[in-house]
């Protein structure tokens, strides 16, 4: 892990306007989570494209980069291009091993391992850490990792029937692979595929027109559903899932509705106390988060993003949408000024404040508790606690300039 | 209705309870059919959320008006003679001089009248437009494949009181008194029966009127006439 | 007056009937009936009161020599009446015709509602009917085995990430010949517009997603498209009533909008799917309105002309004339914005008749183009109603902002040898706008 300076100032780390002269073309600049470096992808000449970081440029060049992002270690990685081949670099250097395609590159937030999608002549797996799975399939689409760094997963098509045999089709060719051994079974569809703290793994399936169930490690529940959303483990042994039966949406626990019932119930997800939040329709065209089944009394008229939990698991917040603007919602309270839009808020270890990025006529604030600071940038970054709630860290672009700066929490009250 | 116990006949039942009676059960049935109406249609969640007064009155305007709309533009004929069949329809079914004197009897409701006159030619033009309409039904091909003998049946429900009523009036047919019960019976049923069958059409126009007319001008923003 | 039709082979509906016994089909009609459907149904069935005065607004009944088997009504009285008369115990033979009648004789473009004095949605009844279809397995093929791939990959024709991920690559390549370092967006956070494409637009129609990316590099516009699933903005499960799958297609692409934190989704030239991402979808799901803002490619071109972002360079001198596609204009009024932009562009523009909300479906939509081959003769024969009408325009150009309306055109136009040709907005700017001198390679 990298260790964040959280002094308090001001640092001018680059001149970014400065690289739209310097190189052929400049595309959107990426800065680390620390904000000590800023890097981006650029053009050294027509075709010919590399990575800069804080003025540094990559000797390599390729004909394509995509993905690009800094890993949790806080190296930066992306997908390159170079004669046909696709593969990983990091920090300038490629893998030996190279795809005839390679996308969707992730990074676990916590244990740093760095996997992606490949393709390696007509079959699809993943690439996780380096290393390529034995088996691969007839598709691949998305990438997951588990958080032990060491299990990735990803849906995977089984059959492969020709074109516009509906009848085999509805059968079932997708299913889940996990580190290239797929299911034994295979659906119509496969969805939410989430891991457990202890390495399980489950997923949303569908098995006909109007039967949807889930499966953990392999192993089918013996209930089915209306539909049903991507679920979220409880722990170890417990399964929560979004289901519809016939009285409405619930969220089933282990096979059994623990909740009363919704017109709508997706998103749940689980806070270090284990309670449960989720985003609820109350009644057609009425929005808000449930905790553990209770609404909160303030509805929203046109959305609510997944709820999120404090670290102490006391408060939990949403993004919410009303009469066309954004706030933030806080355990049933609602900021009082709505914004263009706001991007991942956060909460304070304790907390009790919660700041965020946002948008007003197309100039970005830093907001703390609905109220915003005068201060406004022509780029900014989302805002980032220091692990004690103390600081904050700020990353923008002003005047050209890319600056990392940390405030006091204090100032900012 | 005293009229009934002081000397109970036929007669004098159907025109005192069962006048009563016959409007109960309609305005009951009416009342009852509208709230499962807007029950079953709260339940649907979608019809409520996108009601929108401007618009269902735009659409029932629209279609209350004579040609005011295109399709009733494009189908003359037939509009007229909906037209003229319904207006004359109410117009002798509320101001006919014998309802008036009903109405006088019944609830004590002063109500202008019809001479009996223009309530004899009223009817006739009632009689003949369910003629017509009885014609289109048999002759215009699209009509008649969707026709069943439940339509049919309607139209004989709804010309009989005013095929009794005429014929009462002049006194054709059966005696006087024997004719007026009829009519009146006649009468009696299609009223308890409105509720029950597509005559309904006559209430729930409204709120199919408001749900399309909402949906057309306040979500979709184009018309619906 | 019998339903007569020529016999055509389906597997996806004959089959499937061949697999499915009856307590499926009465189980299906039962929980559609008595279940899923409630006031409406009720209403609208109750209060048909067997006039006719929707018969003429149908193009099907129009362009089969008026067959009283083809009106509005009659269509809801060979099925949804019929059901509810044999109480749901109806024969294979039933549920054949009912499919047929249901995919491939009603496009749900909703001209009749317009022409009923109750205003009696008989679209929405005939939607119903697919819903039955669909939950006993009886939907046509082709159909079928787009919502198949919906399920799973959200686009409609089973194209896989990679294939998604290199064609717009590749596109980009070949825009930079036109627009000096243009650039195709994938992924980009924070972007104004997320654009969505067409799944025929990635392979075989690739032309139309380049000429969209030169105008938004032309405009200035801030934009991205998803680098993930999502991309597609087809919603083809929507013809088949598969409800489970129509939302989930939705809520994939308003979840990349929030993934990716865009101010508004804009979409190409197409009506299903604007009809779904607004409508159907939408309302599926819970949600009253888009939740955030859906823009059509109409909308958008509107917005681009009007502000000044797009100038028009040379118009277009050849007669033209307009479609106004029922999923957006019957749908939500754009027939006005297609004319300011089709004036801006082009000289001589001749309006079709009827036109705006009253303008006959290409007979094409509600599925019916989305039936493949087995079914083109009955939308082509559907469509003799939409090919007198461009005809009598005398235009050589006909600009039809939508998909099925252009496709369905294009082969009316072969099969009735109107001697026309069909383009979409799209063409008409990238070719006739201004390319300022520093974007020239
Ligand atoms: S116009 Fe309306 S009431 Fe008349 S037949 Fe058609 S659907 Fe029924
Ligand atoms: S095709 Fe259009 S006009 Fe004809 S029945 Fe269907 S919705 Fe009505």
């Amino acid at each position: 892990m990298i260790t964040v300076d959280w002094q308090r100032g001001k640092k001018i780390v680059a001149n970014v306007r400065e690289w739209k002269e310097k190189f052929h073309q400049v595309y959107e600049p990426i800065p680390s989570p620390d904000g000590e470096k800023i890097a981006a992808v650029v053009e050294v000449d027509k075709g010919q494209c590399s990575v800069c970081i804080n003025n540094k440029t990559w000797e390599q060049t390729f004909e394509r980069i995509s993905f690009p992002s800094f890993s949790t270690s806080g190296s930066f990685i992306c997908l390159v291009l170079q004669n046909y081949e696709w593969t990983l670099a990091e920090e300038g250097k490629t893998l030996e091993e190279t795809f005839d395609y390679a996308w969707n590159l992730k990074c676990h937030p916590k244990n740093n391992s760095i996997a992606f999608n490949i393709k390696k002549g007509d079959l699809y797996g993943v690439c996780l850490n380096g290393k390529a799975w034995d088996n691969l399939f007839f598709d691949a689409r998305e990438t997951f990792i588990s958080p032990n760094g060491k299990t990735s997963a990803s849906y995977v098509r089984v059959k492969n029937p020709p074109l516009l045999d509906i009848f085999s089709f509805k059968e079932g060719v997708w299913t889940l692979a996990v580190n290239g051994e797929a299911w034994p079974m295979s659906f119509l569809s496969v969805y939410g595929c989430t891991f457990s703290e202890g390495d399980k793994v489950a997923a949303t399936v569908r098995l006909g027109q109007q039967e949807f169930s889930v499966v953990t490690d392999g192993k089918i529940w013996g209930e089915t559903f209306l539909n049903a959303w991507e679920g979220v483990f409880v722990d170890d042994s417990t399964f929560a899932v979004p289901a519809k039966t016939e009285k409405g949406w619930s969220l089933i626990v282990n096979g059994k509705p623990e909740w009363k019932t919704f017109t709508q119930l997706w998103h749940p997800q689980v806070g270090p106390d284990k309670r449960i939040a989720a985003v609820v329709c109350t009644e057609f065209g009425k929005w808000t988060v449930a905790v553990n089944g209770e609404p909160w009394k303030i509805t929203f008229s046109q959305a609510v993003l997944p709820p999120f939990f404090s670290a102490n698991g006391k408060h939990i917040a949403a993004l919410v949408r009303e009469k066309d603007k954004w706030t933030v919602a806080i355990d049933g309270k609602a900021w009082e000024k709505g914004f263009e839009r706001i991007w991942s808020p956060q909460f304070n270890p304790e907390g009790n404040h919660v700041i965020a990025k946002v948008e007003i006529a197309n100039e970005y604030y830093l907001a703390i508790d609905g109220r915003i600071r005068a201060e406004k940038y022509e780029r900014m970054w989302e805002p980032i606690f220091s692990p004690d709630g103390k600081k904050i860290l700020l990353r923008y672009v002003k005047e050209g300039h890319y600056i990392r700066e940390v405030l006091t929490l204090e100032e900012l009250l | 209705m005293e009229q009934f116990f002081k000397d109970p006949s036929i007669y004098t039942l159907v025109r005192g309870p069962l006048v009563w009676l016959s409007f109960i059960l309609f305005i009951g049935g009416m009342l009852y059919r509208v709230s499962v109406i807007l029950k079953m249609a709260k339940e649907e969640k979608v019809i409520y959320p996108y009601l929108s007064l401007k618009y269902a009155l735009r659409s029932l305007l629209h279609w209350l008006i004579p040609y005011g709309s295109i399709s009733m533009k494009k189908h003359p004929w037939f509009t007229f003679i909906s037209f003229l069949f319904h207006i004359c329809l109410l117009l002798t079914v509320l101001f006919a001089p014998g309802h008036i004197e009903l109405w006088k009897e019944s609830w004590g409701i002063n109500l202008w009248a019809l001479s009996a006159k223009l309530g004899d030619y009223l009817t006739l033009v009632v009689l003949a437009c369910l003629f017509l309409l009885l014609l289109r039904r048999i002759f215009q091909r699209d009509v008649s494949f969707l026709t069943s003998p439940m339509d049919y049946l309607i139209l004989a429900l709804v010309s009989m009181p005013f095929l009794t009523g005429f014929l009462s009036h002049h006194e054709l047919l059966f005696d006087y008194r024997l004719m007026l019960t009829i009519h009146m019976l006649s009468g009696e049923i299609l009223l308890i029966l409105i509720p029950f069958t597509k005559i309904s059409h006559m209430f729930l126009f409204f709120l199919t009127r408001a749900h399309t007319g909402s949906e057309f001008g306040a979500v979709r923003h184009s018309r619906d006439y | 007056m019998e339903f007569v039709r020529k016999e055509v082979n389906d597997i996806g509906i004959d089959e499937t009937l061949r697999r499915v016994d009856e307590t499926k089909i009465k189980k299906a009609i039962d929980w559609v009936l008595q279940k899923e459907a409630s006031a409406r149904l009720k209403v609208f069935v109750e209060t048909c009161m067997r006039c006719g005065m929707c018969t003429t607004s149908c193009h099907h009944y129009l362009s089969h020599d008026n067959d009283p088997t083809y009106a509005p009504a009659a269509k809801v009285k060979q099925t949804i009446w019929d059901m509810i008369r044999k109480k749901g115990k109806v024969s294979k033979e039933d549920v054949k015709k009912y499919a047929r009648i249901a995919f491939t004789e009603c496009n749900l473009c909703r001209r009749c509602v317009q022409f009923c004095p109750f205003g009696i949605d008989i679209a929405y009844l005939i939607s119903l009917v697919r819903r039955i279809c669909c939950l006993i397995g009886v939907v046509p093929q082709y159909i079928q085995d787009q919502a198949l791939s919906h399920m799973q990959t959200t686009n409609m024709l089973w194209f896989r990430q990679d294939e998604w991920l290199d064609t717009v690559l590749w596109l980009e390549d070949e825009l930079r010949a036109e627009i000096k370092d243009a650039r195709i967006p994938l992924g980009k956070r924070d972007a104004e517009i997320l654009y969505l494409a067409h799944g025929l637009e990635a392979k075989y129609m690739t032309g139309l997603l380049t000429g969209m990316a030169k105008i938004m590099n032309v405009a200035r516009v801030d934009w991205t498209m998803p680098d993930m699933d999502g991309w597609d903005y087809t919603n083809k499960a929507f013809y088949a009533q598969d409800h489970e799958t129509l939302g989930k297609v939705v809520k994939t692409h308003y979840e990349v909008a929030f993934k990716l934190n865009v101010k508004r989704i804009v979409m190409g030239e197409c009506g299903h799917a604007f009809r779904t991402g607004v409508y159907e979808g939408v309302r599926y799901l819970g949600w009253k309105d888009s939740p955030i803002p859906y823009i059509h490619g109409v909308q958008f071109f509107y917005e681009l002309i009007r502000s000044g972002k797009i100038k028009i360079r040379k118009k277009i001198e050849e007669p033209v004339t307009v479609q106004d596609p029922c999923n957006i204009v019957r749908y939500r009024g754009m027939g006005k914005m297609i004319r300011y932009i089709v004036k801006a562009t082009c000289e001589n523009f001749i309006d079709i008749n009827p036109n705006f909300e009253y303008n006959y479906c290409c007979s094409a939509g509600g599925g019916m183009i989305d039936a493949g081959p087995p079914w083109k003769m009955a939308r082509i024969e559907g469509g003799k109603t939409k090919a007198e009408q461009i005809k009598d325009t005398g235009a050589k150009l006909v600009i039809a902002p939508c998909h099925t309306c252009h496709k369905g055109i294009e082969d009316l136009n072969q099969y009735y040898k109107l001697g026309v040709h069909v383009k979409f907005l799209t063409d008409i700017i990238a070719e006739t706008m201004e390319i300022p001198e520093e974007m020239r390679p």
